[in-house]
């Protein structure tokens, strides 16, 4: 087994490290990894970051198992665990 | 002498309510500053970190330990008057208690719903501004930004600078949008900042199409093209205009709406007012709401930007010192009337861009193809229309019918464009003196558990 530190600030996505940068939200360092679908609505639509500001709550995901949090406006700090995202097969 | 200093609340930390905390304090009262964001600044001084201005959030750390400033606080209810209640993850739910209070909570983007318009890739002028400017990040490679108004021409220059190739679809026509040049030649900062877009975006060679509008947003994941078709003088779409363009990421604007919940929550008269298809906090020339000791100033009384913000932030803040005793009648008159020198020109360009901007009739027919209205609740137009051959052509009749505006936004998104599709296409007339959609308390998301143990929950 090999041990892989990151050199660079990191969050989890399910099981995957994705870089994050100073003044980074969750949501933007999403974006910049490449994550569009952030989860499906209550009749299976998908959705991602919306308004970018807090209002419209489409961009919930779940942080350190706690659902529903806004990744527009919540920073991402090194160290965070996000998701599994809506398809991905974490 | 009263024993304390009159205690000043200020409800959101961008241009207008660094500038009522920064009055206040000036003028000896004990001021706190609450806002959502983790820093103090607002969406305005997000992507700007200091303009050097007096009102900027590097003012507010140059005035010391004086003006108290919890980020990271929403506020949560209004138990009774003079009393508020924040939350924040650090303190949990308190009570605070003021003398005066400072509604200074901003605007959110307007949305006009196309069909496609809840596909990943499609994000609000504001906060695809942000992610660019702010944060680098590239949302499209090809990048469609439609709507209207001036704000389109910086989201476009952000998005621009982050290597991404951007076409920019304003459905007013060039002839108005150059109707208001003889007041932006009376305002250099404004015609300089257009001109510096407009400068950069030609430059780079940004497609500009000025009377068209995006009328469908293609893709089943996520973005892949829109259909853009030229519009009349009412935003009507004109027939066999279309044409597809391929894109992955779409960014629209449709101007500003005051976000007014708090001053809802509070209890302050507000008014609809038409020119500006949207409600505003009724204020007095001081800024003083219908309620005494609440005062409101910024986007919330008012789309105007940051320049009019900032100056009726001072106003405010003024006004709030000189009720409480604090600043004598003579004095108060020679500020307060200098600051409204100041105002009426930066306020002559907000009203023009009012009236020039604001969505025209024909785009809400468009709007109305939509599948989805609400989208926290997935509330369809097709539902919305079947509910009023039983109900009424009211937004508050739509929303018990159908549920739109029941999930966590609030309705702060579908109900500004509930009402004016029903005021486009069904005849509702918003009385002027109505408020929105009521909110209910928690008007911010918080924990269930605090909340339940707070006596604030209703039993039922």
């Amino acid at each position: 087994m090999t041990h892989r530190r990151s050199l660079v600030p990191s969050m989890m996505v399910g099981s995957r490290e994705i870089e994050i940068r100073p003044l980074d939200t969750i949501g933007s360092a999403l974006l910049r990894a490449g994550y569009r679908v952030l989860r499906r609505s209550s009749s299976g639509r998908p959705r991602g970051l919306f308004c970018g500001m807090g209002v419209c709550h489409d961009c919930l995901v779940s942080v350190e198992g706690e659902p529903n949090v806004r990744a527009c406006i919540t920073p991402a700090t090194p160290g965070l665990s996000i998701g599994p995202l809506a398809d991905e097969d974490a | 002498m009263p024993e304390r200093l009159p205690r000043l609340l200020v409800a959101g930390a961008g241009p207008a309510g660094i500038a009522a905390a920064l009055e206040g304090h000036r003028r000896g009262m004990d001021v706190t500053l609450v806002d959502e964001g983790a820093e103090p600044g607002g969406q305005y001084y997000m992507t700007r970190r200091s303009d050097g201005s007096s009102t900027s959030p590097h003012a507010l750390r140059a005035a010391g330990a004086g003006i108290r400033i919890d980020t990271r606080t929403v506020i949560c209810d209004a138990p009774t008057a003079f009393r508020l209640t924040t939350w924040s993850k650090d303190s949990g739910l308190r009570d605070r208690a003021y003398e005066a209070l400072v509604i200074a909570t901003g605007a959110y983007e307007r949305s006009v719903p196309v069909p496609g318009w809840t596909l990943p890739g499609v994000l609000a002028a504001g906060g695809a501004h942000t992610l660019a400017r702010l944060n680098g990040v590239r949302i499209g490679q090809r990048v469609i930004v439609a709507g209207s108004g001036p704000f389109l021409l910086a989201a476009a220059a952000a998005i621009r600078a982050t290597g991404a190739q951007v076409t920019l679809i304003e459905a007013t026509s060039s002839a108005t949008s150059l109707s208001g040049l003889r007041w932006l030649l009376r305002d250099p900062t404004v015609l300089f900042q257009a001109g510096r877009y407009l400068g950069r975006l030609a430059f780079s060679r940004t497609r500009f199409l000025y009377g068209h509008a995006v009328t469908a947003i293609h893709g089943s994941e996520h973005v892949e093209g829109v259909t853009v078709q030229r519009v009349d003088r009412e935003w009507r779409p004109v027939a066999g205009s279309e044409r597809r363009l391929e894109a992955d990421a779409v960014c629209l604007g449709f101007g500003f709406i005051p976000q007014v919940d708090l001053a809802l929550l509070v209890g302050c008269t507000l008014r609809y007012r038409a020119e500006a298809s949207a409600h505003e906090v009724v204020t007095d020339h001081e800024m003083r709401t219908s309620l005494p000791g609440v005062y409101a100033a910024g986007e919330v009384s008012g789309i105007g930007g940051h320049r009019v913000a900032a100056l009726e932030g001072r106003l405010a803040g003024l006004a709030a010192a000189h009720d409480a005793g604090l600043v004598p009648g003579s004095e108060f008159v020679r500020s307060a009337g200098s600051i409204r020198r100041r105002l009426q020109g930066p306020l002559r360009v907000a009203r023009w861009i009012d009236t020039a901007f604001a969505p025209r009739a024909g785009i809400w027919g468009i709007a109305g193809q939509t599948e989805i209205v609400c989208r926290c609740e997935d509330v369809s137009f097709a539902m919305v229309q079947e509910s009023l051959e039983v109900t009424a052509a009211t937004p508050a009749a739509v929303k018990v019918a159908t549920r739109a505006g029941m999930g966590p936004c609030q309705g702060k998104v579908c109900g500004p464009v509930l009402r004016e599709w029903l005021r486009a296409t069904r005849g509702y007339v918003p009385p002027p003196d109505e408020g929105p959609w009521s909110v209910r308390p928690p008007i911010r998301a918080v924990p269930l558990a605090a909340w339940a143990g707070s006596g604030s929950v209703d039993p039922s």
